[in-house]
């Protein structure tokens, strides 16, 4: 009796389990069918994600400009918008895993340095003919149309940059209230020269105080480069060469000269003694009166007030050291992709187009809902409702720079009425590199390029901070680059840019 | 033939006596087989250059080229030998250390006393990793650090730790025993209780010391303990905690030569270009080197003592 009890309990588990397995793959089909029958009537929903350096807004606060925006879309495209705002350091770790599992992401921030890796695994579809056809006013909103097809590889549209400087300058932020206080005159600084006769100066005055925040995750910010091969790879184009020759820039004499300086800076006390391996950010030094100046390669219409803002308000002065200079990585640091998941990929199109020729949808996007995130003042600006700020209106994403196309928003009260004019202007101004709009493609050489990238973490942070003697270890790192592959890499990047130039005609 | 057949036939009975409880094994079996074994036929992604389209069995073969980046410079030995010896140093310590505290806390007389010292000595275990680098940093930051501090007040030059190679497998092994020995420390404590107090008496009644009755009694005891959490440490020994290698030295590039492991070197190499296949022939290596040596491991320990073994 206990037996045959046992043997139908078992039984029964095993055929109560098998009947859950059932049931999921029954559902399943189900339900893609329901979904593909109404597509036809029921709108489109698009599924928008934006990447943002900061805090997300909570959902309430999303959902208000979600619905802000559908009453617009719902009757002009049929379509609506699922609006997701997610912060930087999550999308790093949601976004990729997303995107390899195929996921429906239909517009999203995409990282454009990744393009290249996202378009040969299959992530992103091309653009090319979807903007053709669907977007045709996207183009035209760039300040120079051959910007909307930046984000390439080899005719492959993976991205449409967003709008804003397009350059990068050699610039330097020194602290207003320690010139004011020695009447020191900068306005004639453009070499490294200038700045360590003026370092001199100040640490004779102010022998506390370390001259320069090194800052070990950026490029030396005087070496006018466009490192073509991407963020880890440090061969390039010298811009100021006027030629198409790929070479190794640690070997050249502009990154000696930075290297060199910042060994001298290093050696006398005035650069923080821990710079190669800080993770605290070199504007926090400012901020605390402990460093006088700092390198950066903004120096477009907003950098001094950006960096100001950065610093806790810190009066600052801006020198800009070189020309603007613009290169396919400056052009398009983020961009707008479509995921090869989207179940509509016309639609999706459809619908960034209209995102980036409405300033209505680029204000709700970027400032939300009128009225109760922001009003309209006397000049026709924009500001905070009487008695709200940043923190309290619930949706205000103040990041023009990372949404589709800031240049449609209107202004806020606190930048000029023709602030976004004088982004076009400046973006005017600044030489291209040959290479703008070439990106390289690693696929071939993905061995050599990890090899490279170790080499690079091992030397570079440490060099251009300058913790170590260059005489000593550029040569080092030249070596270890060779035995790494390096001159096979830049080999096959010079092969890339050159068919490319030479297909461009 | 008539030979084989009483065998079989007797098995095929005792098969239908056991068969409820094979029934009964058979939903956790299959469980098994979904979670933990039909997931490692992704390791096939090894050989393959992964597309979204092609999905895990569509995409391109490509046989051993995703394999090439970790032999590709004069790096793949430094990491090799970092990560080898660091584990070596690490798992001989954390026993010697973990089997040394288990002991002396198991000795204490006081219960409240015990469990205490119990709970503080798996705290750092719990500790995030991200906090011990901030930890280690408070002691070793080249401007505001204690220890710098401590030698610019005894009239000494200040060092850039984080530049300074020489020190530093002796600060890793250092973080890594203040972190992980507690752990360890928990298993041997509940072996050493759950040894026979009579043992221990009869020892005492024969005129054995302390010394000798931990030496004669506890040790053996927890011989199989040991060997177990060795061979479990075996298993990864090609593998590297992350944390320690990259987060504690702040990923700074002058003390790479002590601190590259091959997770670090996988990371630094892959940041840029996310490549599924690399990162899978990466740790594919790691799982078969780490399987070869258990069963190595295994296999010595059988020939030496065949109860110790594991299987």
């Amino acid at each position: 009796m206990k037996k045959v009890l046992c043997i139908i309990l078992s039984i029964l588990m095993v055929a109560g389990m098998l009947a859950g397995c059932g049931q999921k793959a029954d559902t399943k089909p189900a339900a893609q069918g329901n979904a593909a029958a109404n597509s036809g009537e029921e709108p489109y929903e698009v599924h928008m994600l934006i990447a943002l350096p900061a805090t997300a807004p909570d959902s309430a606060a999303v959902e208000r400009v979600m619905n802000a925006v559908n009453a617009i879309t719902l009757p002009k495209l049929n379509m609506t918008l699922k609006l997701e705002v997610m912060p930087f350091s999550m999308y790093l770790e949601q976004v990729p895993l997303q995107l390899s599992s195929g996921a429906s992401l239909d517009i999203f921030t995409a990282i454009s340095q990744m393009g290249p890796s996202w378009v040969n695994a299959g992530y992103l579809l091309d653009l090319t003919d979807l903007m053709a056809e669907y977007g045709k006013d996207i183009p035209g909103t760039y300040s120079s149309p051959e910007l909307a097809t930046v984000c390439n590889l080899n005719g492959y549209l993976y991205g449409l940059p967003v709008h804003k400087e397009t350059c990068q300058q050699p610039t330097m932020f020194l602290r207003t209230d320690i010139l004011e206080k020695h009447n020191l005159d900068v306005s004639n600084i453009r070499t490294l020269a200038d700045v360590d006769a003026l370092f001199e100066k100040v640490s004779q005055l102010e022998p506390d105080m370390w001259m320069v925040a090194a800052d070990n995750t950026a490029q030396g910010k005087t070496v006018e480069a466009d490192f073509i091969g991407g963020s880890t790879i440090t061969a390039g184009l010298l811009l100021n060469r006027d030629n198409t020759e790929v070479v190794e820039i640690v070997g050249s004499e502009e990154f000696r000269e930075w290297c060199d300086y910042h060994y001298k800076w290093y050696t006398k006390g005035w650069i923080n003694s821990g710079a190669a391996s800080d993770t605290e950010s070199y504007y926090s030094y400012i901020k605390s009166g402990q460093a006088f100046s700092f390198f950066s390669d903004y120096g477009h219409p907003l950098s001094l007030a950006d960096q100001q803002a950065n610093c806790s308000g810190t009066p600052l002065t801006m020198v800009q050291l070189d020309t603007p200079y613009c290169t396919t990585n400056s052009s398009a640091v983020f961009c707008y992709s479509i995921g090869a998941g989207s179940k509509d990929p016309a639609k999706a199109m459809t619908m960034l187009n209209e995102i980036m020729t409405s300033t209505e949808l680029m204000n709700l996007l970027n400032w939300g809902v009128e009225g109760e995130d922001y009003v309209v003042n006397a000049d026709g600006l924009l500001d905070f409702p009487e008695g709200k700020d940043a923190s309290t209106v619930g949706y205000h994403l103040n990041a023009g720079w990372i949404l589709p196309n800031q240049f449609k928003c209107t202004p806020w009260c606190t930048s000029p009425a023709d602030i976004y004019d004088q982004f076009m202007d400046y973006n005017a101004t600044a030489v291209n590199s040959p290479a703008l709009g070439f990106r390289f493609d690693p696929d071939p050489v993905s061995d050599i390029v990890s090899a490279v990238s170790n080499v690079r973490s091992k030397y570079y942070k440490a060099l251009i901070v300058g913790a170590v003697d260059p005489a000593e270890y550029i040569p080092k790192y030249l070596e270890e680059l060779d035995a790494a592959g390096n001159q096979e890499l830049i080999a096959e990047i010079q092969r890339q840019l050159d068919e490319w130039l030479a297909s461009k005609g | 033939m008539s030979k084989n057949s009483k065998p079989l036939r007797l098995r095929a009975q005792r098969f239908k006596g056991y068969l409820p409880l094979y029934l009964m094994m058979l939903p956790a079996f299959v469980y098994l087989l979904i979670n933990n074994y039909w997931p490692m036929s992704g390791l096939v992604l090894a050989f393959k250059k992964y597309t979204v389209q092609g999905g895990i069995w569509g995409s391109q073969w490509v046989g051993l080229r995703n394999f090439q980046f970790l032999f590709r410079n004069n790096e793949t030995a430094v990491m090799v030998r970092n990560t080898l010896c660091y584990n070596l140093a690490f798992m001989v310590i954390n026993v010697i250390v973990g089997v040394f505290l288990a002991i002396l806390i198991t000795e204490i007389g006081n219960k409240t006393l015990r469990k205490l010292a119990q709970s503080s000595v798996l705290l750092p275990f719990v500790v995030s990793i991200i906090i011990v680098s901030y930890m280690v940093r408070a002691f070793l930051d080249a401007d505001t650090g204690l220890l710098n501090s401590l030698i610019v007040a005894w009239g000494g030059k200040k060092t850039s730790w984080y530049d300074t190679p020489g020190p530093w497998p002796f600060i890793l092994t250092l973080v890594n025993t203040w972190k992980g020995a507690g752990y360890g420390c928990i298993l041997y404590i509940s072996t050493i209780m759950g040894i026979d107090p009579s043992l221990y008496e009869v020892a005492h009644l024969s005129g054995a010391s302390k010394l000798q009755s931990i030496r004669y009694v506890t040790l053996p005891y927890l011989k199989p303990t040991i060997i177990t959490m060795v061979l479990l440490n075996m298993g990864r020994i090609f593998n590297s905690d992350f944390g320690l290698f990259f987060q504690v030295p702040q990923n700074s590039g002058m003390i790479m030569d002590v601190t590259q492991t091959i997770d670090t070197f996988v990371y630094r190499g892959l940041i840029v270009q996310p490549n599924i296949g690399m990162t899978a022939a990466a740790s594919f290596l790691q799982s078969c080197i780490g399987f070869a040596l258990v069963l190595a491991f295994n296999a010595i320990t059988r020939k030496v003592s065949r109860d110790d073994a594991l299987f």
